[in-house]
């Protein structure tokens, strides 16, 4: 089930009702309505699935009620790997499996060594990237004796699959969230509404600015051949925003969808466009992943301690896992080794935490070096999302090439520049004026339309909610699902 | 919790009575539209004999006013949409039979060599022209082939008007420039800055045939047949050499009813770039030439009122 889609619209009145109406007097009931709830949500998607989560389930609920009861360190990594083995088994097969296999028949080809395996038609459950990150942190975290296991299978169950983070995140850490299923909740009026600003917030990245952005994306990337250097350089452009809108979009909604039933998720992008350098890029995008990959693969690395060998390995093995996690492409592994060779002189010169604060904090216009260096953060992260976006290494190289060919000096146009696309444009000021405007909150309009009055604060949402029918079409898939 | 619910419940009512403010758009959207054809043919003003249908080419190639003279018939008109698909042909065929007087003949231009391409293949790709729906949203059979498309959603699009419109409702630039007279617009002059090479086609490849738009394609002459509409399947010139491989893959969807007019590939009229305004359309000049050759076709085949 998609969140932009009339079946959600209907779903969630329903769970929401139920929840705070019927159940609310038990708890144990509330979780098992959101259990039903979530599997009914992603068998909407395609019900084969749940045997997957359900399975991965009842392996970490086992494996983390064995490791609390286990002292021997010995038996304690066997029951830890176990569970790496078989959650990382499955997103291996399903989202890895061909790669391998493709890119192992074309390695032996080049020392003549023919092989005649056949690729599988394999599809790729959504979400299994997400939810397999969520329970290993569990289990992990177990093992690590950061937390407790939970004692109720419904928790764990309701901790795995809760609906509105489901298939995209944002990844919580069971520290975070599994507490929160073991505790009555209370209606809080502020925190509903906070809720629902934050859900339409996210639609309007998402069925506005990102699919809209994508219109043009993909005729330039699909085209590009036919285009000009400058038109290149816009369609990277386009992708840019349209991939933040997808993605912080969903976030948006997921986290807005929690709040209406009193759980709090964690922030997954603070304005990452808004960054001074790609290490405040990195801790402002995709939090909920970066900080993942920082505490369950980095810091056990080593982290930035030790040699400048090891700093660069550490590096270079995250930046590449975070883009292997993103995709079976070799175009992703590209990316993560690009924004690795970004951040290594900030690490290596101790200048990668920098820009903790959010840019201009209490001002209205950011100073000139900030702009300066907001603009070769955003152009040098423009440049990799071409990688991100192209089809194959060729695409890739090809779109870069023709960049920086004699036609960037040739007009901007494409296909799809017509009037009627070109409406959006208003849209997507308007959107950066808000994003940078709102930068200090947790979402764009968390705070700014506070100190107006109800009249004014329904028309900006009457304006939003006319923007929603008017800029959407059919329903489109958010990026991240593919993930 | 009560309060939450009355506060949504009291914002829902009010977006109810706001959206409604939409009906007057959604009216009045048609009027601000560049091309009433469709209109026309909802509303039942398209009672004509001949209706020539197809994409761009259809609409630059046919020289109407040529066609009335020469068959001496006055119900003339065209109704091609650049860019569209066999499905969205098929559409208007549909609408035009219901709500107007049958034609008696139908001239439907093909393309050389993308007709029924799958989309993905095409660079400047045909499409189901949505945009030409939106502004008619009025209308309860565009609401409907909105919804049955997946445009729109049955249960909002009767809820909310703002739900029945698009960002086509509010292009109100380029209003009128449809002749809905005839239906045409022929294009004057020769575009010099094209590099006018008069190049051989690359082959044909059938495994990029969309199999909805030949079934498309099928299903217009069958309806022209069950209508007993007289079917005239046209191919146009390019200015590159023909695609006969395209032509031969072209005959197998055409059933025996149709008539297939195959344009002279080898008259030199169609190697001239004078008769181009670009490498896909003919000007005015050549619209003429291929009109003319294509009314002798009618003649010949004793089709309508010939002689």
């Amino acid at each position: 089930m998609f969140f932009n889609s009339i079946d959600f619209a209907i779903f969630l009145p329903i769970v929401f009702i139920l929840y705070w109406f019927v159940f609310i007097k038990n708890l144990k009931l509330q979780n098992l309505l959101i259990v039903f709830a979530s599997y009914i949500f992603y068998g909407w998607w395609d019900w084969r699935f749940l045997s997957l989560i359900f399975f991965s389930t009842v392996v970490d609920f086992s494996i983390g009620r064995a490791l609390a009861n286990e002292e021997s360190i010995s038996r304690r990594k066997i029951l830890l790997w176990t569970s790496i083995l078989v959650n990382l088994g499955f997103l291996g097969f399903f989202k890895y499996y061909n790669f391998f296999l493709e890119n192992f028949i074309s390695a032996f080809l080049l020392f003549g060594i023919e092989f005649k395996v056949s690729s599988l038609n394999i599809v790729l459950p959504v979400g299994i990237s997400f939810y397999t990150f969520q329970t290993l942190s569990y289990t992990i975290d177990i093992y690590n004796k950061k937390l407790k296991p939970a004692k109720n299978f419904i928790e764990f169950m309701a901790f795995v699959s809760f609906f509105p983070q489901l298939v995209a995140g944002p990844i919580e850490r069971a520290t975070h969230l599994l507490p929160q299923f073991y505790t009555k909740r209370l209606f809080d009026y502020s925190k509903a509404v906070d809720g629902l600003r934050q859900i339409l917030w996210g639609l309007f990245k998402k069925v506005v600015i990102a699919d809209n952005s994508a219109v043009f994306a993909n005729d330039i990337f699909n085209n590009f051949s036919d285009y000009s250097g400058s038109t290149l350089v816009l369609g990277a452009l386009f992708f840019t925003i349209q991939i933040y809108g997808d993605f912080s979009g969903y976030s948006d909604i997921a986290i807005g969808t929690s709040r209406l039933f009193g759980f709090d998720l964690m922030q997954n992008f603070a304005f990452p466009y808004f960054s001074r350098d790609i290490a405040e890029f990195w801790r402002r995008w995709h939090i909920s992943l970066s900080t993942w990959f920082r505490d369950y693969l980095y810091i056990p690395l080593g982290g930035s301690r030790g040699s400048i060998w090891l700093k660069i390995r550490n590096t270079f093995i995250i930046f590449i896992v975070s883009g292997f996690w993103h995709g079976a492409n070799w175009t992703f592994i590209v990316w993560g080794g690009l924004n690795a060779i970004y951040f290594l002189p900030l690490l290596l010169t101790n200048n990668n935490r920098n820009n903790i604060e959010i840019v201009a904090k209490g001002k209205i216009f950011p100073s000139f070096q900030e702009s300066y260096k907001m603009l070769l953060t955003f152009s040098l992260t423009v440049f990799a999302w071409i990688f991100f976006r192209a089809e194959n290494i060729d695409h890739a190289f090809n779109y870069i090439r023709k960049i920086f060919s004699i036609s960037i000096l040739n007009p901007i146009y494409f296909n799809s520049m017509k009037p009627l696309n070109l409406i959006v444009i208003p849209c997507l000021v308007f959107f950066f004026i808000t994003e940078w405007l709102g930068r200090e909150y947790m979402y764009a309009i968390e705070g700014m339309w506070l100190r107006w009055n109800r009249v004014t604060r329904w028309t900006f949402y009457i304006g939003i909610i006319i923007c929603l029918f008017i800029f959407s079409s059919k329903e489109q898939e958010f990026i991240y699902f593919q993930f | 919790m009560r309060q939450f619910i009355f506060k949504v419940l009291l914002f829902c009512i009010v977006f109810f009575v706001v959206d409604k403010i939409f009906i007057v758009i959604r009216n009045l959207a048609p009027k601000f539209d560049y091309d009433r054809r469709l209109e026309l043919v909802l509303d039942g003003k398209i009672n004509k004999d001949i209706v020539i249908f197809g994409s761009s080419r259809g609409q630059r190639d046919v020289d109407i006013q040529l066609i009335k003279d020469s068959l001496n018939i006055e119900d003339v008109y065209n109704l091609s949409y650049g860019g569209s698909t066999p499905e969205f042909q098929y559409f208007l065929l549909d609408m035009l039979i219901k709500y107007n007087k049958k034609p008696k003949l139908i001239i439907k231009l093909i393309d050389d060599d993308f007709e029924v391409m799958h989309k993905d293949y095409q660079g400047n790709g045909k499409d189901f022209r949505l945009d030409r729906l939106y502004p008619l949203v009025k209308y309860n059979e565009i609401q409907k082939e909105l919804i049955k498309r997946g445009e729109k959603n049955r249960i909002l699009s009767r809820l909310f008007i703002i739900h029945q419109l698009n960002k086509s409702n509010f292009n109100f630039k380029n209003q009128g420039i449809i002749d809905t007279i005839n239906g045409a617009t022929l294009l004057n002059g020769h575009n010099s800055r094209l590099d006018w090479n008069y190049v051989s086609q690359s082959s044909y490849n059938k495994e990029r045939e969309d199999s909805i738009e030949v079934s498309y394609l099928i299903r217009f002459q069958k309806k022209c047949n069950n209508n007993n509409i007289e079917l005239i399947f046209a191919t146009a010139p390019v200015f590159r050499k023909p695609n006969k491989e395209w032509i031969e893959s072209m005959k197998e969807n055409i059933l025996t009813s149709t008539y297939f007019y195959q344009h002279k590939l080898d008259e030199n009229s169609y190697k001239e770039k004078e008769n181009f305004a670009d490498f896909s359309h003919l000007n005015k000049k050549g619209a003429k030439i291929y009109t003319q050759d294509l009314i002798s076709f009618i003649k010949n085949k004793k089709i309508l009122y010939t002689d």
